[in-house]
């Protein structure tokens, strides 16, 4: 029937778009290119199928064809499975989830191979005519069952991805949730439309399936790629108001630092001059009126001005230390922890004492430093451990202590949401642990030169 | 006849330094201290000084609170000369203090600390119902006054200007001339032909030459 042709169609665009949708909109997301290429795979599938069901082919071209059509048919699915599996960001929440796809791609490739190599003979058309399978290879002959169980049973491996997309939902937040939301309502719909197909089909109702079930199947079939596309663009939405965010941070973050340090000078350093010249006139004065007592305003003058150095040596150093730029990161923080009332453990490898992007050398020094403050503050008389890693040119950084755990919720209010802020904005990554009982631990990653951006 | 002095400063190494240095000497008599706005207005209320030398940014608010004071002082007790001393150059600052009159006021930059005679003048002078301006303050004046485009005092020579900037220091036409090295008849030329330009009555007492000065910058320069 034509009609159900025209539908075929639709649910080809409409998976055909939406993976083309997704990977214009997020390229680098794995989602997208899975969505992408399950849209591909389905079209070749059909394809495959109708150029095989044309008459006029023959033996061999009809055994090639219906294997290259279910070659991508179950592709498309072990597609599906990992889009499932990495929604909406294209990063798996867990190792397996990412381990899926491909078995059942390689299953995907070779069921219907055995099948085809170890079947002697081919159905070649609806009446059940039988033909000889010219590629037949004898030996493989106790294995095309098993192709065929695996290529037959295959399709319902989607449910092993609406498996791991429910258990990603329940473990997700509530962000987490909205952006799965649209996959599993589309999933649902599906999956009621089929049950109540097999209600009708068992129940012997006077309802044609083909013609109510079917084009409603078709239909939902074709929503669900749309769904799975929503929920990439609400990532993407999401993304986009947290770096407006961030950057309004980072800008707030900036002209609190300024006034922080304009505050600094004029009630520090500043003063101290003042008061410093004001002894400097009073020595002047002295030396006519009263010569014995210039020694001792002289003192005083040195005294505040060495104060004043001192003072101004510390609002450098929390500024940007010039040892960080002289001679490295392991250097600024070894001086740093030297300079604390507590003992703190250093770690670092050999690549770690390598030199790192300004900026990098600059947020590491800051969270190394801030991160061990704060567990001093939090944790006083706890161990604290302070590892740097280079290895394969990315810079890993921790800092963990064996405390009570941070108060309350971690990463707000503290500065810790800046210093994430400042890691994530050189790509990197940040992360506060916080397990009562046994202690914080503030993790930091930043790409290396020449990382994937 | 001895100042009897209240000095504010919230930081204690400032006040102290310019407590010594002023106390040296007995033109002035350090009676009182304070270390934030409030207190400076308490310390007046009690000791009843001839002048108080104020910094601008203290407690409560760290901004410009010693503005605050020397204003509400200025209605309160009308006879105790004020002397704000402040970080910021800026021409704002002195505008907001010279907002109601400039008569006992004297607006310096804390760089004076390092002269004595200097601040030992401008107490004096808001003593006496005078006024005085910091010289860095009234470039900033006048520069902001030069901005608007019908200002006559962009009709002003390089020499004027000069004396202008004396007048508003509280200068006596022969300290300007001892300052400029030239003859005080010079002066009293430059001061007439400023006086002309930009229309004001010429006086010869200090205090209302700077007040007519200052009047004339704020009111005249930013029509706003």
């Amino acid at each position: 029937v034509p009609a159900d042709d025209v539908l075929i169609g639709v649910v080809l665009v409409a998976w055909l778009a939406s993976g083309l949708a997704a990977v214009c909109l997020t390229p680098r997301n794995a989602a997208a290119r899975a969505l992408l290429i399950a849209g591909l795979l389905l079209a070749a599938s059909t394809l495959a199928d109708s150029l095989a069901a044309d008459p006029a082919v023959g033996d061999l071209a009809f055994a090639l064809l219906r294997t290259a059509g279910w070659m991508s048919f179950l592709g498309a699915v072990a597609a599906i499975v990992a889009t499932l599996a990495r929604l909406p960001e294209g990063v798996p929440d867990r190792p397996w989830h990412a381990r899926l796809a491909p078995v059942l791609a390689g299953f995907a490739v070779l069921a219907p191979v055995l099948e085809l190599l170890g079947s002697p003979t081919l159905a070649v058309d609806d009446d059940g005519a039988v033909h000889a399978n010219p590629l037949a290879v004898a030996v493989l002959e106790p294995l095309a069952g098993l192709g065929a169980a695996v290529r037959v049973t295959e399709p319902a491996w989607v449910l092993v991805g609406v498996a791991v997309l429910v258990l990603r939902w329940r473990s997700g937040d509530a962000e987490r949730r909205r952006e799965l939301s649209w996959a599993l309502r589309s999933i649902a719909l599906l999956a009621c439309l089929l049950l109540v197909i097999v209600v009708v089909e068992l129940s012997g109702l006077p309802i044609p399936p083909e013609r109510v079930f079917g084009p409603l199947f078709l239909i939902s079939l074709a929503l669900f790629p749309v769904a799975l596309l929503v929920g990439i663009t609400r990532r993407v939405r999401v993304l986009e108001a947290r770096l407006v965010e961030s950057r309004e941070r980072l800008v707030n973050a900036e002209d609190v630092a300024r006034r922080r340090l304009e505050r600094d000078l004029h009630d520090g350093v500043q003063q101290q001059l003042v008061a410093a010249l004001s002894l400097v006139a009073l020595a002047a004065r002295q030396a006519t009126r009263r010569p014995h007592d210039v020694r001792a305003t002289v003192e005083e003058v040195g005294d505040q001005l060495r104060g004043a150095m001192t003072e101004l040596r510390e609002l450098v150093r929390g500024l940007r230390p010039p040892v960080l730029e002289d001679a490295g990161l392991v250097s600024a923080i070894e001086s740093r922890l030297g300079t604390l009332p507590a003992e703190v453990e250093l770690h670092t490898d050999p690549e770690a004492k390598a030199r790192w992007a300004p900026a990098v050398e600059a947020a590491a020094y800051f969270v190394v430093t801030e991160a061990v403050t704060n567990a001093l503050k939090h944790a006083p008389g706890s161990r604290v451990v302070v590892r740097l890693s280079g290895a394969g040119r990315r810079l890993q950084l921790e800092v963990a202590d064996d405390g009570p755990g941070l108060p309350g919720t971690v990463p707000d209010g503290s500065g810790l949401r800046g210093l994430q802020d400042r890691v994530e904005s050189l790509r990197g990554t940040f992360t506060v642990t916080n397990a009562t009982g046994s202690g914080a631990v503030v993790r930091a990653t930043f790409p290396g030169e020449g990382a994937p951006r | 006849v001895t100042l009897r002095l209240v000095i504010a400063d919230d930081n204690y190494l400032v006040r102290e330094g310019v407590r010594r240095l002023l106390d040296e000497g007995d033109e002035v008599t350090t009676v009182g201290t304070a270390a934030s706005a409030p207190e400076l207005l308490q310390r007046v209320r009690e000791l009843r000084p001839d002048v108080v030398l104020t910094d601008i940014r203290m407690p409560p608010s760290f901004t410009t609170d010693g503005i605050t004071a020397a204003l509400h002082l200025r209605s309160e007790h009308p006879e105790v000369g004020v002397v704000v001393l402040s970080q910021h150059a800026d021409a704002s600052y002195a505008s907001a203090l010279f907002a109601e009159g400039t008569g006992g006021l004297a607006y310096l930059l804390k760089d004076r600390v390092g002269d004595r005679e200097e601040l030992v003048r401008a107490l004096r002078a808001v003593h006496d119902g005078g006024s005085v301006v910091d010289p860095q303050v009234v470039d900033a004046l006048l520069a902001a006054s030069r901005r608007s485009d019908r200002s006559p005092v962009r009709d002003l020579s390089a020499r004027e200007l000069d004396v202008l900037r004396g007048m508003a220091e509280g200068r006596t036409n022969g300290a300007i001339a001892a300052h400029l090295h030239v003859s005080e008849s010079a002066v009293s030329k430059h001061v007439a032909s400023i006086f002309a330009k930009l229309g004001l009555h010429e006086s010869a007492q200090t205090d209302r030459r700077v007040s007519a000065v200052l009047t004339w910058v704020e009111h005249r320069a930013d029509p706003s």
